[in-house]
């Protein structure tokens, strides 16, 4: 298997988040914790795309109904317990080379995506 | 007289009812309008979590994938103890900020202090409970959540530091 190559701390990442109604948001327009919480389905990582590899409007995909959330790999990186690691994982077939994710995180971790969420900023597209 | 002061409380009510009285005109062919009827009317003021409550309401239509990437349907017990906590919290006096439905089938609870440099999230699942502190420095800490411990998660997002 091979090994996934690191995603520098200075890196941008994108995080997508359905949210078809602004009523869905802080009232700040902030991301709640909710956009950055894993899924049973995810495997313990978070999907994220590298923000150098992409454009917004890609990363999006349908800005009717999602939004996008940015958030510095430095501070994903600055979480040490548990510890965070972003690895760039390119979507097979070419269908989303900026595909990364966030590891480390357990389905039981609440604090995590607090902080997550509190560290990113809503992308205006 | 004792007995009844004993048991008087201020707190019962959950939202204040107000009465108005509305006039109701049709006009007609002629110049002045005529008052036809005097219709009284009650509406319930809006709470200070009417805003939380009327979202809670909204998730109650989320169907699974409502996210468009797997996620699930609101537990329908989730939905009924963040509703429950809610009115709890309106009862005492405590605004809801937010509540967000996650990705697997949870219900989030997020209570802010005046100067929202404290907060204070519950996450409701069908068969358990979270509190998660953020303190304005330090580190965030997470716990079961219970409806005993209430009181003191209240205490320490109002206190000052």
């Amino acid at each position: 298997m091979e090994e996934r190559k690191l995603v520098h701390e200075d890196e941008w990442l994108y995080r997508r988040s359905w949210l078809p109604e602004r009523k869905f948001l802080n009232p700040d327009g902030s991301a709640t914790s909710r956009v950055f919480k894993l899924k049973e389905k995810d495997n313990g990582e978070l999907s994220v795309d590298v923000k150098s590899m992409t454009t917004a409007n890609i990363a999006v995909l349908d800005k009717g109904n999602f939004f996008l959330f940015e958030i510095l790999n430095k501070s994903v990186m600055l979480i040490k317990s548990p510890q965070l690691t972003t690895y760039l994982d390119p979507l097979l077939n070419g269908v989303n080379n900026a595909h990364a994710v966030i590891t480390g995180m357990s389905l039981e971790d609440e604090i995590t995506p607090g902080i997550l969420a509190k560290a990113s900023k809503k992308v205006l597209i | 007289m004792p007995a009844l002061t004993d048991n008087y409380t201020t707190s019962e009510h959950i939202t204040e009812t107000k009465t108005r009285l509305v006039n109701v005109h049709y006009l007609i062919d002629i110049p002045q309008p005529v008052s036809s009827s005097i219709v009284v009317s009650f509406s319930r003021a809006a709470g200070i979590n009417q805003r939380a409550l009327n979202l809670l309401l909204l998730y109650k239509d989320l169907k699974d994938n409502w996210d468009e990437d797997g996620g699930k349907e609101p537990s329908d017990s989730a939905l009924k103890t963040a509703t429950e906590l809610t009115l709890l919290l309106e009862k005492h006096g405590q605004k809801v900020y937010h509540t967000a439905p996650g990705p697997n089938g949870e219900i989030m609870l997020d209570l802010r202090n005046n100067e929202k440099n404290k907060s204070l999230e519950i996450v409701i699942y069908a068969n358990r409970a979270v509190s998660v502190l953020f303190p304005e420095n330090g580190k965030p800490t997470q716990q079961t959540f219970d409806f005993h411990n209430l009181p003191e998660l209240i205490q320490w997002l109002n206190e000052k530091n």
